[in-house]
């Protein structure tokens, strides 16, 4: 198996083809501490792709609530499993100098999907380790929340109250999730048919609708579950990054590269898309100026998705604040203690940056800061804070301005009549 | 909702499992919710309201941990941190300087009617 480099993993690895890079990389940064599982990003992917016969229980986006939500049920504590099966309690990290950009995470030393594939399966053509979800794991996009609840005998009407639900001290979080377009992804690896590719100009990974034969491998392959089967094409499909609004060929696009429907339509504002550019050796080069760059390399508080998988997936997570951090650890890596502390207390360029979240729907390729007057000093949870009303102005592909925001959170007030129209 | 009970002896169902949280779990909760909603510009009572409301899971399970008490002051120590900045009103079919009798998280700014 050739070796290609992982930079989340902070070393090479095993991987059933040579190394190849697009130009640029599709890319998203959720904040999964301003989601509230409104579902409004999978509907609009739902209402956009997935609507047809045959894709009934088809969600290329969901939002699952975390820890015991999971589209397809259960689908990380799989996965999970099956790598700790295979590399018994070495699943770990050793820490290394966190200002690499080559290894930021530090080193993984476990077993990724691919390599622990050598050591557990057979027969030798078996690239990838993985499961086939069953069909009634497929059946909920967010088991016991996607319907609405009332109180038992009472039917068409919520429950108001809620108080008479048991209480526990638990935690809980949104977890939204769409295909990570992995740099090295397990379906591309797992295609016998090589049915499923990864496009050269924006890193996309899409199947081959003429060349599927449905054997279901990507679907087996696949540590996220992200491509599915559909029953009666007999070929499976999965998220396709809504390439014609990234591309700028879609007409509402006029030109311009536009975010995916499900980042349009966050109503929570958690969610960026872009493209980022890449090195030769597929490592994220330097461009200051991105915000995606400097969310994940810069101010480092988002973090992939499960990155001992080891298919360097371009989805980046903020990690909730209040959630355990052993599960934290588990799910997004040893960055995590530094992201939530960097969050916690945000300086005026990261203020600044998130007020780029969904200001527009146009892909932001470059940011620049104004700095404003100092409007608070004092304390926040007995730390010394301080705001600045700064100006951060977004630009598009070709240098022209997308749009100017400031800190001072912008209302916009509807007339009396005609509120819906555009 | 699923189709059937959950079977007992099934070791992969949901079936009344509690991840205990961190004894601060429910007062980081409380003031990552109400930061978030201060930067997106919500004043004080509505932030109250959303914690009060069942609907929204996560607020609301924070607010039975931690009371109306602990929790107001929260929102407040939040608001007048983050939310000091001036509220725009922007693309206002009113003119300039007129009330336009919505709440603000902080005192506004009319600028008026905007083509964007």
């Amino acid at each position: 198996m050739p070796n290609v480099y992982n930079w989340q993993l902070g070393r090479d690895m095993g991987y059933p083809y040579e190394a190849e890079y697009p130009k640029r990389q599709f890319a998203f940064v959720f904040n999964t501490n301003r989601c509230i599982g409104c579902q409004t990003c999978t509907m609009a992917c739902k209402s956009t792709w997935t609507f047809s016969k045959g894709q009934e229980n088809m969600w290329w986006a969901n939002v699952e609530t975390k820890p015991y939500g999971g589209y397809p049920q259960h689908w990380d504590v799989k996965i999970l499993k099956l790598l700790q099966q295979a590399n018994p309690d070495a699943q770990t990290w050793t820490p290394g100098d966190a200002s690499n950009p080559r290894q930021p995470y530090g080193t993984f030393d476990g077993k990724t999907v691919f390599e622990a594939a050598e050591k557990m399966l057979s027969p030798d053509s078996a690239r990838v380790l993985g499961y086939l979800p069953k069909d009634e794991e497929w059946i909920n996009p967010n088991i016991y929340e996607d319907n609405p609840s009332g109180k038992t005998g009472i039917k068409g009407q919520y429950d108001t109250s809620g108080t008479s639900l048991p209480e526990h001290k638990t935690w809980f979080f949104y977890l939204a999730r769409i295909c990570n377009h992995c740099q090295y992804p397990a379906c591309v690896a797992a295609c016998p048919r090589k049915a499923v590719y990864k496009r050269p100009e924006d890193g996309i990974v899409l199947v081959n609708q003429q060349e599927c034969r449905g054997y279901r491998k990507c679907v087996e392959a696949c540590p996220y579950k992200k491509t599915m089967y559909r029953g009666n094409t007999r070929i499976s499909e999965k998220c396709v990054g809504c390439y014609p609004r990234v591309e700028g060929s879609d007409p509402e696009s006029k030109g311009l590269p536009m975010e995916t429907r499900c980042m349009a339509a966050c109503i929570g504002q958690i969610r960026m898309q872009g493209t980022v550019l890449l090195n030769e050796d597929g490592t994220w080069a330097e461009d200051r100026n991105h915000p995606l760059y400097y969310l994940v390399h810069v101010a480092k508080v988002a973090l992939p998705l499960y990155p001992q998988f080891g298919t360097e997936p371009n989805g980046y997570y903020i990690p909730p604040r209040w959630v355990p951090r052993p599960y934290l650890h588990q799910m997004f890596g040893p960055g995590v203690d530094a992201a939530i502390e960097r969050y916690m207390y945000p300086d005026r360029e990261l203020l600044a940056v998130l007020q780029l979240f969904r200001r527009s729907n146009r892909i932001i390729y470059r940011y620049k800061m104004e700095e404003g007057p100092k409007v608070y000093e004092g304390t926040l949870r007995g730390k010394p804070f301080e705001m600045y009303d700064d100006t951060v102005i977004a630009y598009g592909p070709n240098g022209e301005e997308l749009f100017r925001t400031k800190i001072e959170e912008p209302i916009y007030v509807r007339p009396a009549v005609h509120q819906n129209s555009i | 909702m699923p189709y059937n009970d959950p079977e007992p002896e099934d070791p992969m169902a949901l079936n009344g499992v509690a991840f205990e949280a961190t004894p601060d779990a429910a007062l980081e909760a409380a003031y990552t919710f109400a930061e978030e909603l201060a930067r997106l510009g919500q004043p004080e009572n509505s932030i109250l309201y959303l914690f009060q409301s069942p609907q929204y899971q996560g607020p609301y399970s924070a607010f039975q941990a931690l009371g109306i008490d602990t929790v107001t002051q929260v929102i407040k120590e939040c608001c007048t941190a983050i939310a000091s900045c001036r509220a725009a009103l922007r693309d206002c079919h009113l003119a300039p300087g007129k009330d336009p009798g919505c709440e603000t998280a902080a005192p506004w700014r009319c600028e008026g009617p905007q083509s964007h």
